[in-house]
């Protein structure tokens, strides 16, 4: 067959060779130019390793690779401990409260990470609202500003993933598996420890590897509450963004630095669970078994006071936004200002928000489906592998790397997109689209082949049985993957931060700003903050009660 | 199927999956109005033939025609098949009606004409009084009752069924394999049957095409098949078949360890060493 016959006959061949152009031109092409620059001597013209180098070799780049993986590590190991054993009592205990448990967990994934380090510093900076009671009271405290408020907050933004992640796992063991360790004489501890813990190991290794990636890239956390700590994502957008015009190169070679790390850890990842897919024959799921009181109390009250930690930010910000604030000083009384500012004077950063959330949230998820489609129901001997290769590299890549390369490669006619809206959504979308491809291909894997077959037995053509029957039934798992997706580029800081201009200042710029202690508007960022809490849970809310089964903390 | 029954001829077709040789070499005619059943164990390619029939597989050589006119590498929607899974695929988000409908609706058929023909198919599947229900509310058998409606509604020169029984109960299994036999009858559509139960093929078919390992071991009428193994491969096929070495006698006995088989085998093998393929059916003991 010649391509042209071939592309007639499968026009699907067409939609994967554009959809490849378009991933290398918006995903390698910019990864390619940092590699370019990394190269470059300072004259601009010679190769050399020296920037590679100084990274390892220099104190002040050294410390912050150092301090990253420190806090990663840290960080990852704490919430693993606090969320992983309370989620385990959920998913094999009768407990009360199963239903909110799990919805507050599920709301707890999708909380802006920054909003969290915002909270905690009014809440126990050097000037929070508590920090003078616990002097007071002769506790040493100083300020959460630090090592360990990093290490703080990010354990708490952390928590609900991996108490969603161990719950499956832990929920999903086959009773009988137990039950037979039991039956050759193991105690009850014995076999939860000999038997489910071993086989609730994958999901919980995916739960830390994601933490684990979540923190090594995030941005806001470390850039408001760490102080003088010095991590990679924050180096890199001081060196790039600094006046001074600090060296690019260095900047490039961290960026570069940052995704071998992240691709390390998926590596890792990898290989550890490449040993450790066990598939359970049986069908019966655990049964519930019931606690003595004194343990159902304790653990109860372990788990509200688990949420309260959780959601402590939420609520002081909430709390706040209510407050008249005079310049950085909140105060009484009580008062509507901050919520008549933003509906009156303030409310473009919101709409900017909302527009750019949507834009790209669309073209991810029709992206996305057209992606999973060639990578779930095509089998091209090369082009199926390398579109999964591809759609899964802005995985690899944090938030501010990706900027810095849109950066440079946008940033001169004849497509000259910096401080446009466009770089931006340009951003959202490719930071998007891994989640929108495997949430759509999830969906896909639920219609079986046979239904669209079926259509073309009956004379459809591929594109009217698509249109006809399988768009139609995997739109519910769509609705849901892109209000998840949505929701998380309302949210999103770190490439907006380097990309956004006066025009498109968001609500995270808004609230990021005050957090820094810039503008002075504070009373404003909290209702904005407000806001995007309320855009955020609600949205998420309902798609949760009516998919249930969606997995939303991907 | 006013242009009368139409045959089916597959010549020489080789497919691939990966190392695994699903067809070699394939070449079958089937009898044009007449109940074919390709009958063979998982896994021999039956299967594979019927959907490079449908077009929904392509095969790399060879050729497949339908009513004389080659279809190889025609797309399945331009094909005149009806096919029938054995999951029955029937859309979950349609009515009975309009799954039935549908394929109508392509073709532009609307209004009454539509409700007649949609009608009168349910009618025929025994089925006029469901078709606003939606399929998840129907049972298997029903199911498979709306799978041939929509098969069969455009009139099509072949209907494929892939293990269409499979998935019903024993009682519903034979229920519907008579209901079968009589839609076809009355239609004389050309129809090609996949399955790997010997019963089904025994009762439903007017040939019957045994393959093994992606090749045709044995092609005939039922009975002829099943009383006449062409090889040891296709009698073991033909499950639950011993088979005992012996010697054949001046009267056409066998011979067995001194223990005498009256089998009935031919008086020309007198004399000879043979292996005999003994299946429940057609056994007789007597003490020598």
């Amino acid at each position: 067959m010649t391509v042209g016959q071939r592309l007639r006959r499968d026009p699907w061949l067409l939609v994967a060779l554009f959809l490849g152009v378009v991933l290398v031109l918006l995903v390698v092409v910019p990864q390619l130019w940092i590699v370019r620059s990394s190269l470059l001597a300072r004259d601009g013209a010679s190769l050399t390793l020296e920037n590679f180098f100084r990274y390892l070799t220099a104190a002040r780049y050294r410390t912050a690779l150092v301090n990253s993986v420190l806090l990663a590590i840290v960080t990852t190991i704490l919430a693993m401990l606090v969320a992983a054993p309370l989620a385990f009592f959920h998913a094999r205990y009768r407990l009360p409260g199963r239903d909110l448990v799990l919805t507050l967990a599920t709301l707890a994934t999708a909380s802006p990470p920054f909003l969290g380090a915002y909270a905690w510093i009014m809440l126990l900076g050097y000037n929070g609202l508590l920090s003078p009671a616990l002097r007071g009271v002769g506790l040493p405290w100083h300020s959460i500003v630090g090592f360990h408020g990093v290490v703080w907050v990010g354990m708490w933004g952390a928590v609900g993933l991996v108490f969603l992640f161990a719950h499956d796992a832990f929920a999903s063991l086959d009773q009988d598996l137990e039950e037979a360790a039991e039956s050759v004489g193991a105690r009850r501890w014995r076999a939860h420890l000999d038997i489910a813990l071993p086989l609730a190991m994958p999901g919980l290794l995916t739960a830390a590897y994601l933490v684990l990636t979540g923190v090594l890239a995030d941005f806001g956390t470390p850039r408001i509450i760490g102080g003088p700590v010095s991590v990679l994502p924050v180096l890199l957008y001081h060196e790039f963004l600094s006046e001074g015009g600090v060296n690019p190169g260095m900047a490039s070679a961290g960026s570069l630095i940052s995704v071998g790390l992240a691709t390390a850890v998926l590596l890792l990842q990898r290989l550890v669970l490449a040993g450790r897919s066990y598939v359970m024959s049986g069908t019966r799921r655990v049964a519930q078994r019931t606690l003595p009181r004194w343990a159902t109390m304790t653990v109860t009250l372990a788990t509200a006071f688990f949420f309260v930690l959780v959601f402590v930010p939420h609520l002081v910000i909430a709390f706040s936004s209510f407050l008249s604030w005079r310049a950085d000083i909140p105060g009484l009384p009580f008062t509507l200002d901050n919520y008549r500012m933003l509906a009156l004077r303030s409310s473009k950063p919101v709409l900017v928000s909302y527009a750019l959330s949507a834009i790209s949230t669309l073209v991810a998820v029709v992206a996305g489906t057209l992606l999973a489609y060639v990578a779930v129901r095509r089998s091209y001997r090369v082009l199926s592998p390398s579109l999964q290769a591809l759609t899964m590299i802005p995985y690899l890549i944090p938030g501010t790397v990706l900027a810095i390369g849109l950066i440079v490669v946008f940033n001169r006619e004849p497509m000259r997109l910096t401080g446009t809206w466009m770089i931006l959504a340009l951003a959202y979308f490719i930071r998007k689209v891994p989640y929108a491809t495997k949430s759509a291909e999830a969906s896909l894997y639920q219609v079986h082949e046979n239904l669209e077959e079926a259509a073309l037995s009956v004379g459809a053509t591929p594109a009217q049985a698509l249109r006809d029957v399988t768009a139609r039934l995997i739109l519910p798992g769509l609705v849901s993957g892109a209000t998840l997706t949505f929701l998380m580029t309302l949210t999103e800081l770190s490439s907006t931060l380097m990309l956004y201009g006066a025009a498109t200042t968001t609500m995270s710029i808004v609230i990021y700003q005050a957090a820094m202690g810039m503008g002075g508007q504070f009373g404003l960022a909290a209702s904005t903050a407000v806001a995007m809490m309320v855009s955020v849970y609600v949205p998420l809310y309902l798609v949760r009660k009516r998919f249930p089964s969606s997995g939303v903390a991907a | 199927m006013s242009r009368g029954p139409v045959a089916v001829q597959v010549e020489g077709i080789c497919k691939r999956f990966g190392r695994e040789q699903a067809l070699a070499d394939v070449s079958l005619t089937f009898t044009p109005g007449g109940f074919n059943t390709l009958l063979g164990p998982s896994g021999c390619g039956k299967t594979t033939l019927l959907r490079s029939i449908a077009g929904f597989v392509t095969p790399e050589s060879g050729r497949i025609l339908i009513g004389g006119e080659e279809v190889t590498r025609q797309p399945p929607w331009t094909r005149s098949i009806g096919f029938v899974f054995q999951s029955y695929a029937l859309w979950p988000h349609m009515s009975v009606f309009d799954n039935v409908a549908y394929g109508l609706r392509l073709r532009k058929v609307e209004g009454r004409e539509l409700e007649r023909r949609v009608r009168a198919l349910l009618e025929v599947v025994g089925l006029s009084s469901l078709h606003e229900r939606a399929p998840g509310a129907l049972s298997g058998g029903q199911q498979q009752r709306v799978a041939l409606a929509r098969a069969l509604v455009l009139e099509p020169s072949v209907l494929l069924l892939d293990e269409p029984l499979a998935n019903l109960d024993a009682r519903l299994r034979v229920e519907m394999r008579q209901e079968i036999r009589r839609l076809q009858r009355e239609l004389k559509i050309t129809t090609i049957f996949v399955t790997h139960d010997q019963e089904e093929a025994l009762e439903l078919s007017d040939t019957v095409a045994v393959m093994s390992r992606g090749r045709v071991a044995q092609v005939g009428a039922p009975e002829d098949v099943f009383a006449h193994p062409a090889s040891p491969e296709v009698a073991a096929l033909l499950g639950g078949a011993s088979f005992v070495e012996g010697v054949v006698s001046e009267e056409g006995d066998l011979i067995v360890d001194g223990a005498r088989l009256a089998l009935g085998l031919s008086p020309t093998l007198a004399g000879k060493k043979v292996r005999v393929a003994l299946t429940a059916k057609r056994m007789a003991v007597v003490a020598d």
